[in-house]
């Protein structure tokens, strides 16, 4: 699935009924993705979320697709790859909000600067409490114990933690697709029972 | 340099490669992975598309209820027009001009001449403007 591309200048807005029937030609595997991205990246913002939901957030992707402050290019991403391109967008958006600000609301007042590599890079340097160094610190270290013997889940790991994508992992190591996707999937795997009881807060 | 004692920063850094890896990973994967988390894979994609479709929706009656005020709009200027005499709407032109000059720019130059239109000539210019968003409404029923 590819990112959201940047948007040319000339890219026209699909209108109600293509959007229509890009949703009716969607799978259930498409559906799936795109439930499973918000809420796992609902689940990085932590607090900063605000209460958003991952069905806010499709909404909200939605409505700046089809009202054009969003342009989805079927030439260059199908529409499960135009909405997590959104949803990456108004997640990063979330995690530069200034601590108090509501979700939604901000999401709709903000409109610059689509496309940021490291929201989270922004979301934890800002009011960063004890406790909350305190709560991460022990999801972490879960998550690394849960891993201790998987030395290659260990090394993604340590990658995400300096700031590494993806592409930048995989690039470092060699490794294919199908070699990040068996290690990072393992890590999902173990995530999760941390993720069913709590989140970044 | 990272910061290894910064830990909500390096979570939300973990937690957010979690996330960029569902976005390439495999749909088979997702759906084992969606069921793990207590979701019917099935329902989901029923809810979703019903959420998906529902935007759509809202969206088209947001356009109809536009076109609907433009329309109604249009139809007002247009009974300003029927309802008025020939004398009147050159009037209304010459009041238009004199008190808005720009609304004289938005017009072509054959236009700005009121002494050379023809009754037909003035009624084309008041509709040109209301097609403009000119409102042709007297503001001042006095002068």
């Amino acid at each position: 699935m590819a990112k959201g591309a940047p948007h040319a200048e000339n890219d026209r807005v699909a209108g109600p009924a293509e959007v229509r029937t890009a949703i009716e030609a969607m799978t259930v595997g498409d559906f799936a993705r795109l439930r499973l991205f918000g809420r796992q990246k609902l689940r990085a913002l932590g607090d900063r979320a605000g209460g958003v939901t991952e069905e806010d957030l499709l909404s909200e992707a939605m409505k700046r697709g089809l009202e054009g402050r969003r342009r989805w290019d079927p030439s260059r991403v199908d529409f499960c790859g135009f909405l997590i391109g959104t949803m990456r967008s108004m997640a990063s958006h979330l995690a530069r909000a200034e601590p108090g600000s509501a979700g939604i609301p901000f999401l709709e007042a903000s409109l610059a600067n689509d496309d940021d590599p490291s929201p989270m890079d922004h979301h934890a340097r800002t009011e960063v409490t004890p406790e909350r160094q305190a709560a991460a610190r022990d999801q972490l270290a879960a998550l690394e114990h849960y891993l201790i013997d998987d030395a290659e889940a260990t090394l993604v790991i340590g990658a995400w933690k300096d700031g590494m994508t993806g592409p930048e992992i995989k690039e470092t190591l060699s490794w294919t697709q199908a070699d990040f996707e068996t290690v990072v999937r393992r890590i999902r795997r173990q995530a999760r029972s941390f993720n069913q009881g709590g989140s970044n807060a | 340099m990272p910061d290894d004692t910064n830990y909500a920063l390096n979570l939300g850094r973990v937690l957010d490669g979690l996330a960029e890896s569902i976005a390439e990973a495999p749909e088979e994967q997702l759906l084992e992975e969606l069921q793990q988390e207590g979701i019917d894979p099935a329902a989901n994609a029923s809810a979703t598309r019903a959420l998906l479709l529902g935007a759509v929706v809202k969206h088209e009656q947001r356009l109809l209820n536009e076109a609907r005020e433009r329309i109604r709009s249009r139809r007002q200027e247009t009974t300003v027009l029927t309802g008025t005499a020939p004398e009147a709407r050159r009037t209304l032109l010459q009041r238009l001009f004199t008190s808005q000059p720009q609304f004289a720019e938005m017009v072509t130059a054959h236009y700005r001449d009121l002494s050379q239109l023809t009754d037909g000539d003035v009624e084309s210019c008041l509709e040109d403007l209301a097609e403009l968003g000119v409102s042709l409404e007297p503001t001042d029923k006095g002068e």
